[in-house]
């Protein structure tokens, strides 16, 4: 077994440990802070097969994350608590949007596609904070617990952490297989150079929209498990922020590799949350330091940072090997 | 039989003509060089005919079928394959891999978001085959960059290959390479041909009159010859426009 795998086992199984020890070893509050990794790490592994694998950079991502946060919203408050039809509903609502966002956004390329997904999520934000249906600026309170069916409730913390991870789990064995399939393979051979992929036969720009659509609906479902947890939802969730902090999180961990932009999303909320319990005001400052030294000493991520280390242990490693 | 038919083409850049009514039949079997001095109008020329811009007014018709207006994507797919004049391939990925592309567009789960890449039936073998007739066998797992440019070359030009077409446009193949490099070319140019029509665009006069089957002259965006390529090099509007002293 590799390596990679095998660091994938441990890391999984250190999740399943986690709700173990609360109440224990630390508090409940450790949970919750899981659960938001999990959530996080569902939406980077979304957002890395656009910008990772197919070479484009959404600063709109947002748009999907609100959106998938407000259909489950919704969703529990009006129609039902199964965890399953909310899901389901988030994912067909975030097609829709990732279809017709794509469909326009996909004509432009580099800046121009950071513009256009990003003023696409402003209308979105725009128009949530002034719909009163869903409460407008104040949010949408009050949202009822999800049900996993056979009696479970997701109200429960330790239980709703688990659904997530195994989610998260699920997310995570699709993306991997995504990217190893022919179609993943067009992806990159799009993001390496499109011209050559369109001369070769591939119709890049289908390829691409299907590529919006798939990773909006990761970040669609990610928003969907965090109003679930929350049970409360408000137009914050679109802000331009959010799409900020996941390039972020995607650049710490390092593009196109799936495992580093998980680790930068679990990487920016601990820290985060860590900082931000240590000192009052000044944690932001701290951690903008943090990840300029992260950028300067190692700019193809931590992914790039396990590679080098590998490949300075194992002088001969094969060529072009992953 | 022709396999493919221009009639009438014309494309403009603001006020310059850079096709001017063009009509020619490229026949199938051969190999058919477009020559020509620089800004006759040979590039844009494979530029209309792959789908990389639309003609201002002309047909294009390839096997019977109207292509111009279609986008290079489906022009490719229906079996007209290119080459650049500058280099055009993967440079990231391994020479393997970019001929492994190639040969994947035909395979009948070419797109398959759940199929592993490499289960693709026979797609990997045939993608070895076609480097090793190019002679890139023993580069299969250097990323393409590191290729020198002779290599980069073949390697665009296996690319090409790999997607079976009927019909490969080749524009200046042997550009910037050595005199080695380009006898090695060539007689890849002249086996490909077997089996494969080739449309050519060459500067090397020797290359293209050792090489054609039938040789077309451009100047200014219009076709002042064709033939033969002896008798094309005796022809005096020919001899005056272009070969010079030749």
């Amino acid at each position: 077994m590799s390596l990679t795998r095998l660091s994938g086992i441990a890391v999984v199984a250190l999740l399943v440990l986690l709700p173990l020890g609360a109440g224990r070893l630390y508090s409940d509050y450790y949970v919750a802070l899981g659960i938001r990794v999990l959530v996080f790490a569902l939406f980077l592994m979304g957002f890395d097969l656009l910008a990772g694998y197919a070479g484009l950079i959404s600063f709109g991502h947002a748009m999907f994350f609100g959106t998938g946060a407000y259909a489950a919203a919704l969703m529990l408050k009006y129609a039902t608590t199964s965890v399953w039809v909310v899901l389901a509903a988030s994912v067909v609502v975030n097609v829709v949007v990732g279809a017709i966002v794509g469909y326009f956004a996909i004509r432009a390329r580099e800046i121009y596609f950071v513009f256009l997904t990003f003023a696409f999520a402003q209308f979105f934000y725009n128009f949530v904070n002034t719909w009163e249906f869903v409460g407008a600026a104040n949010g949408l309170p009050g949202i009822p617990k999800a049900t996993l069916g056979a009696g479970i409730s997701l109200g429960d913390r330790a239980t709703l952490y688990y659904f997530t991870l195994a989610v998260a789990v699920a997310g995570y064995a699709i993306a991997r297989c995504l990217v190893r399939s022919s179609y993943g393979r067009v992806l990159v051979g799009i993001r390496e150079n499109e011209e050559r992929a369109r001369f070769l036969g591939y119709d890049a720009t289908r390829c691409l929209r299907r590529a919006f659509v798939i990773s909006g609906v990761y970040a669609g479902v990610a928003g969907s498990l965090l109003a679930i947890d929350q049970s409360f939802v408000a137009p914050t969730l679109y802000y331009w922020s959010i799409s900020g902090e996941v390039l972020l999180m995607e650049l710490l961990g390092g593009m196109g590799t799936l495992a580093g932009p998980v680790a930068g999303a679990a990487f920016v909320i601990v820290l985060g949350d860590t900082l931000s319990s240590l000192m009052a005001e000044r944690w932001l400052l701290v951690m903008g330091l943090i990840y300029a030294a992260c950028v300067l000493f190692s700019p193809t991520g931590f992914a790039g940072l396990v590679r080098r280390l590998r490949t300075s242990r194992d002088p001969a490693p094969a060529p072009g090997a992953p | 039989m022709t396999l493919l038919q221009l009639r009438a083409l014309r494309k403009s850049f603001g006020s310059l003509m850079a096709i001017d009514g063009l009509d020619f039949d490229v026949e199938a079997g051969r190999i058919t060089s477009v020559i020509g001095p620089n800004g006759a109008g040979k590039t844009t020329l494979f530029n209309l005919i792959s789908g990389r811009i639309s003609a201002d007014a002309g047909t294009v018709v390839f096997k019977d079928r109207a292509i111009d207006g279609l986008p290079p994507d489906a022009i490719a797919r229906l079996g007209i394959a290119r080459s650049f004049q500058i280099t055009n391939i993967f440079p990231g990925l391994t020479a393997l891999e970019n001929v492994r592309l190639a040969v994947q567009v035909r395979a009948p789960r070419a797109l398959s978001p759940w199929c592993p890449a490499e289960r693709l039936g026979g797609v990997t073998l045939r993608a070895l085959a076609v480097l090793d007739r190019v002679g890139l066998g023993a580069h299969r797992d250097r990323p393409a960059r590191t290729l020198s440019h002779g290599d980069q070359r073949h390697l665009e030009i296996a690319m090409t290959l790999a997607t079976g077409p009927e019909l490969l446009l080749l524009d200046e193949p042997t550009a910037g390479m050595s005199a080695v490099e380009t006898a090695t070319t060539m007689a890849l140019i002249v086996e490909i041909a077997q089996d494969v029509t080739v449309l050519i665009i060459e500067h090397d006069m020797e290359l293209v009159m050792r090489l054609s089957h039938h040789v077309m002259v451009m100047a200014a965006g219009r076709k002042i010859a064709e033939g033969p390529a002896d008798v094309v090099a005796r022809d005096d509007e020919v001899r005056r426009v272009y070969l010079g002293g030749l």
